[in-house]
């Protein structure tokens, strides 16, 4: 079997991943896992092989989080505030600010089911919370919807609508 | 902060008191937190980053409970100071590695690290010794309370908002450190850690590669950080690593019950330990982890004396050096190290 990452080498490094009872198999060669884990050490409880790091490589091997069929990654909007392309975040696994929760907001929730078998938080909400992003977002968007319109891009013009009526949505319910 | 001045620092976990300490040697909970106006550590700038870690240091220094707390720009710690921090748990190897505006802010009771600008702006970990994750996690939440003006990056759909997704949610982490040594023993390890994810849960040897584990110590956390709450994620936790020290317990009784194979095992760990004139790390580990089997199995004098938690340390790599005072080779190293065991259990 090859290493389902490079595709050349054969894949010696076997892990199979359960999560609330969904099984997910994945074969790797040596230098591949080793590259997906390169904070792994020996001796240290701050390992996160099978969580951390690995998972995070390993978004560029899922399936297109996409939720509809027919829309490419570029369509979507890059994040207003950091400027992160979804494919960038795809890439790397990680999100750059804030606000790209709010951008991918869609596309990441299949993401979460995946890797956490929910998409939605339970517990205490922080003291305090501001609104003061949520207006800057709001501005960066706006901005964006304008030069989408402009240059006749008309697929992300409408996901930069619907985002922001859920910005306007949130700020209405006070958050 | 020199080798010195982090080896005076008390450490709780490292004493060896606690609920159940006989089988768990220490629970932690870690939460990751960032702050919403900057952008996530990978992303921001290095002035954006000093921000960061500057607005944090104002936040805490103004804490009565973090009144005489240590703050270690990473990038001014020696060498062999890093590596004392990383084997004494109170921040992570990854820490080592990364951006120049790193700062570690260190509790006077040994108890509580705050990482700045690790993977995520805030890591803030409370580690204590034996099963107590409940406690821990109320130290947690109040730092997180106290901290919570700098402005946490937060969504009511997916809570509290990190660097990796795998994070995202509570933002919480907990583990348990236990010493299994009888269910080792028992070769349960390898079943054990391949049911734990069918839980949410993740059992793995702490020390050492796959379902091994030197000196015979696995880690239980969560896996899942979104869609249970805080509460329940310590409970769940806490609810396994229990059962597990039960377990064990049972193992231990079994294995020693009349056996003299085991008791002799015990007594040429204790061996090793006293004569070896060259030891490497994963041997004296597995010889400790042998002596602590018998101090608990109660096999009286001279096991009953040892102080693993310290001897535990003191035979890591860093530890070894830091007590020489300069960088080892490997050969120095397992020599030094020997010499440092023999000292040790000479003076008891």
């Amino acid at each position: 079997m090859l290493c389902e990452k490079c595709g050349k080498k054969n894949a010696d490094v076997h892990i199979r991943q359960v999560v609330q009872g969904v099984v997910s198999e994945h074969h790797l060669c040596r230098d591949c896992s080793r590259e997906l884990s390169p904070n792994w050490k020996p001796g240290s409880d701050f390992l996160e092989f099978s969580i951390g790091t690995f998972l995070e490589n390993l978004c560029k091997n899922l399936g297109p989080v996409k939720p509809e069929e027919g829309k490419a990654c570029q369509d979507i909007p890059p994040c207003s505030r950091c400027g992160l392309e979804f494919e960038d975040f795809r890439k790397a696994g990680q999100f750059g600010c804030a606000g790209c929760y709010e951008a991918f907001r869609e596309w990441i929730r299949p993401l979460f089911a995946r890797i956490h078998g929910s998409e939605s938080y339970r517990g205490p909400a922080p003291d305090g919370g501001s609104t003061q992003g949520i207006d800057a977002d709001l501005a960066l968007l706006k901005n964006q919807l304008k030069e989408a319109v402009a240059a006749e891009r008309y697929e992300m013009a409408a996901t930069l609508r619907d985002r922001i009526r859920v910005l306007e949505g949130r700020l209405a319910d006070g958050r | 902060m020199d080798a010195e001045g982090i080896l005076s620092l008390p450490l709780a976990w490292a004493e060896g008191k606690g609920n159940s300490a006989d089988v768990i040697v220490s629970s932690r909970v870690r939460l990751a937190r960032n702050l919403d106006r900057f952008p996530f550590v990978t992303r921001a700038t290095p002035e954006e980053r000093k921000s960061v870690a500057e607005a944090v240091r104002e936040a805490i220094e103004s804490e009565p409970l973090f009144r005489e707390c240590t703050c270690c720009p990473v990038c001014e710690l020696e060498a062999l100071s890093r590596g004392l921090l990383v084997e004494r748990r109170l921040m992570s190897p990854g820490f080592l590695k990364g951006c120049p505006e790193r700062v570690l802010f260190i509790d006077a009771k040994g108890i509580v690290s705050v990482m700045v600008n690790e993977e995520d702006h805030l890591r803030i970990q409370v580690l204590l010794g034996g099963l107590a994750l409940c406690e821990a996690s109320r130290i947690a939440s109040s730092i997180d309370r106290i901290l919570t003006r700098l402005g946490f990056a937060f969504d009511s759909e997916f809570g509290f908002l990190t660097t990796c997704p795998t994070n995202v949610g509570t933002g919480l982490r907990a583990s348990v450190m236990l010493h299994l040594p009888a269910l080792k023993m028992s070769h349960a390890m390898p079943e054990i850690i391949a049911q734990s994810g069918r839980l949410g849960l993740v059992v793995r040897g702490a020390y050492g590669e796959g379902t091994t584990s030197a000196g015979s110590l696995y880690q239980v956390s969560n896996q899942v950080t979104l869609g249970l709450s805080p509460e329940e994620l310590i409970e769940k936790v806490e609810a396994i690593a229990s059962r597990l020290a039960e377990q064990e317990g049972r193992a231990r009784d079994v294995l020693l019950k009349g056996q003299k194979t085991l008791e002799d095992r015990l007594w040429r760990a204790w061996g090793t330990l006293s004569h070896a004139r060259r030891i490497g790390l994963s041997e004296a580990m597995e010889c400790l982890s042998l002596v602590r089997m018998g101090q608990e199995a109660g096999l009286g004098a001279p096991f009953n004396k040892m102080p693993w938690g310290r001897l535990f340390l003191d035979i890591q790599p860093g530890h070894v050096q830091a007590r020489t005072g300069r960088q080892l080779s490997e050969e120095e190293t397992e020599v030094a190290r020997a010499e440092l065991i023999r000292n040790a259990l000479a003076q008891l």
